[in-house]
């Protein structure tokens, strides 16, 4: 059984469309114009049982729109879906048992209660037992180090407390498939490196299938094997992350500040652009194939008057052009 | 009975969470304690003598503390939930969880109005003696009745509530159904007894599910008689039945047409 199958799958809604203007707000409101919006163009997609999946496109691709279909949440206009071997549409509170969702952008939890009440709660919605639920809280507790503020008001945990305790929350039910959406969006470099060792540590040692929607590209370069790129509700790329990192990930961004105005040595691969509103900074893009990220920072630092230095990945819109540049298909 | 016990968590961890509002308890026992005096003083002008269409000045007074008792305790912020719900792209995650959604809402819901009915009980009876003294008309027998009559009252008003927020599933704007909705309520029957509107407005008053929130449980409360009961109760618990099964077909047609805002 595969955990995730889609054939053709398309979502199509209406959206309400306004010109600009009084008179077009009057014209709307006596006769209102709509125009067929096709968010997801036909998809077709398999995930084996224990993959880690990435699935990126630009905002408005798609993806959500895919995953909530995945999820019974949303209903396809069209087109097969088989998820756990389940129709999501169909057999939606069945297949809730078995999946975990985390929407970076939302919270899950009681807002004025600690995160442990809604973990009480979860347990409850899933059927687990007390004994099993104390069982698994103190597993997560111990997994994600959520000791120290497990008994706080989730509105008063920082960002990264929270995420945890959403992760932490989807897990609680020991579900075959995670879905998540963005879990990383506005958290600092070392809270989303423990994001990720946790969801890694979880497909290992559990075989959990990870279906993974992030903007971040080193996400899907610590998590992920396959790479599945849509855009415009289309599915333009389906390939290990090891051809995406070698043609499309190999790419770094380094940004330097200097105490003084400071000539940049070339270097072959290594492209330049000065910060316009400061003669201090410049950004350097590092194509890693041709010159390695370190023998920049030696030769940067062989400059002198270095004040600052880090070091990125383009942004995935970048990289989703790269790929319509390349023409994958 | 797993499946009804995530229920009555539900409900456990809203009365919880509900506790957290302190301030808005606090400053909405103001706003009802000057609701009261304002219309007392009001009603009281009117009643300058006699009795007005059977009801007499304490019982008038007593009327409105037990309709804005209603509204107060036993009213829900469902509708602005399920609207916050489709806009913000949060009713995803109630829609993944093995919980059927009308249901998740109405024990979220119980939370919150079982707080509210502990607290504004007192201040309610307080209010009462205080301002026009015990009600004459109150038997002990009509308590049975009037806790039946609140809970139908409550029941009813909540699936049209959630009918109302239901239409946010599908579509853009729907506030102004809410606002036609609580009009209605408040002219037939949480402000006036429906004898108090015209006759031919009386009879269509009658006859409409409105009145049973508020005018029903009200005037049992102030004038119980067997009689009152027999008239009444059958009245709410059908319109009570009609509102859930109208939520429930709504929820079933809606949820196929879901369109969530937002990433």
């Amino acid at each position: 059984m595969r955990a995730i199958e889609t054939q053709g799958l398309r979502k199509t809604y209406r959206a309400k469309v306004k010109e600009e203007g009084l008179g077009a707000s009057v014209r709307a409101l006596i006769k209102p114009a709509w125009k067929e919006v096709e968010a997801v163009k036909g998809i077709s997609l398999t995930v084996e049982p224990g993959e880690i999946v990435a699935f990126i496109g630009p905002n408005g691709a798609g993806k959500s729109t895919f995953i909530k279909m995945l999820c019974g949440i949303l209903h396809p206009t069209s087109g097969e879906l088989s998820v756990l071997g389940l129709s999501p549409a169909s057999e939606r509170r069945k297949l809730a048992m078995r999946i975990g969702t985390v929407f970076g952008q939302k919270s899950q939890l009681w807002l004025h209660l600690p995160a442990l009440d809604s973990f009480t709660l979860l347990a409850a919605i899933y059927e687990i037992s007390t004994a099993e639920r104390k069982r698994r809280v103190k597993e997560l507790t111990d997994v994600f180090d959520l000791g120290e503020f497990l008994n706080t008001p989730v509105r008063k945990l920082s960002l990264g407390q929270r995420i945890r305790c959403e992760v932490a929350a989807s897990l609680l039910h020991e579900p075959e498939l995670l879905f998540l959406d963005e879990p990383t969006i506005g958290l600092d470099v070392v809270v989303k490196q423990a994001i990720r060792e946790l969801i890694q540590r979880r497909n290992r040692e559990r075989g959990t299938t990870v279906f993974l929607t992030s903007h971040d590209p080193a996400d899907i370069e610590f998590l992920c094997r396959r790479a599945v790129v849509i855009d415009h509700g289309e599915l333009i790329m389906d390939s290990p992350v090891e051809r995406l990192k070698t043609e499309y990930l190999s790419e770094k961004r380094v940004e330097v500040s200097f105490a003084v105005p400071q000539d940049i040595p070339g270097m072959e691969g290594v492209k330049t652009a000065r910060d316009p509103s400061s003669n201090l900074k410049a950004m350097l893009t590092v194509d890693t194939r041709v010159c390695p990220v370190a023998q920049v920072m030696d030769r940067l630092s062989a400059a002198g008057g270095v004040t600052d230095i880090t070091i990125g990945n383009p942004p995935m819109e970048d990289i989703i052009a790269a790929i319509f540049r390349k023409g994958v298909a | 009975m797993k499946r009804l016990w995530k229920y009555i968590v539900i409900v456990r961890v809203s009365f919880a969470n509900a506790i957290a509002y302190r301030a808005s308890l606090v400053s909405r026992f103001a706003f009802y304690t000057m609701f009261i005096y304002v219309f007392m003083g009001l009603w009281k002008a009117i009643y300058s003598e006699g009795s007005v269409n059977g009801y007499g000045y304490v019982q008038m007074v007593w009327y409105l503390i037990m309709t804005e008792f209603i509204s107060f305790a036993c009213g829900t912020g469902v509708f602005r939930t399920m609207n916050d719900d489709v806009k913000s792209g949060a009713i995803a995650y109630q829609l993944s969880r093995p919980l059927h959604y009308v249901f998740y809402q109405l024990a979220n819901s119980l939370g919150g109005v079982l707080l509210n009915m502990i607290c504004f009980a007192p201040l309610a009876i307080a209010l009462g003696l205080l301002l026009v003294g015990p009600l004459p008309t109150l038997t002990l027998a009509g308590i049975a009745p009037l806790a039946l009559s609140v809970t139908l009252g409550f029941v009813l008003n909540y699936f049209f509530l959630m009918l109302i927020g239901l239409s946010a599933f599908v579509m853009e704007e729907n506030f102004a159904f809410y606002l036609i909705y609580q009009k209605l309520n408040f002219m037939l029957g949480m402000f006036l007894p429906v004898e108090f509107l015209p006759p031919g407005l009386q009879t269509v008053a009658r006859n409409m599910p409105f009145s049973y929130v508020y005018w029903a449980p009200a005037k049992i409360f102030v004038g119980y008689t067997p009689e009152l009961f027999r008239e009444l109760i059958p009245r709410q618990a059908a319109w009570a039945l009609v509102s859930f099964a109208m939520a429930m077909l709504a929820y079933s047609i809606s949820a196929r047409r879901l369109q969530v805002n937002g990433g």
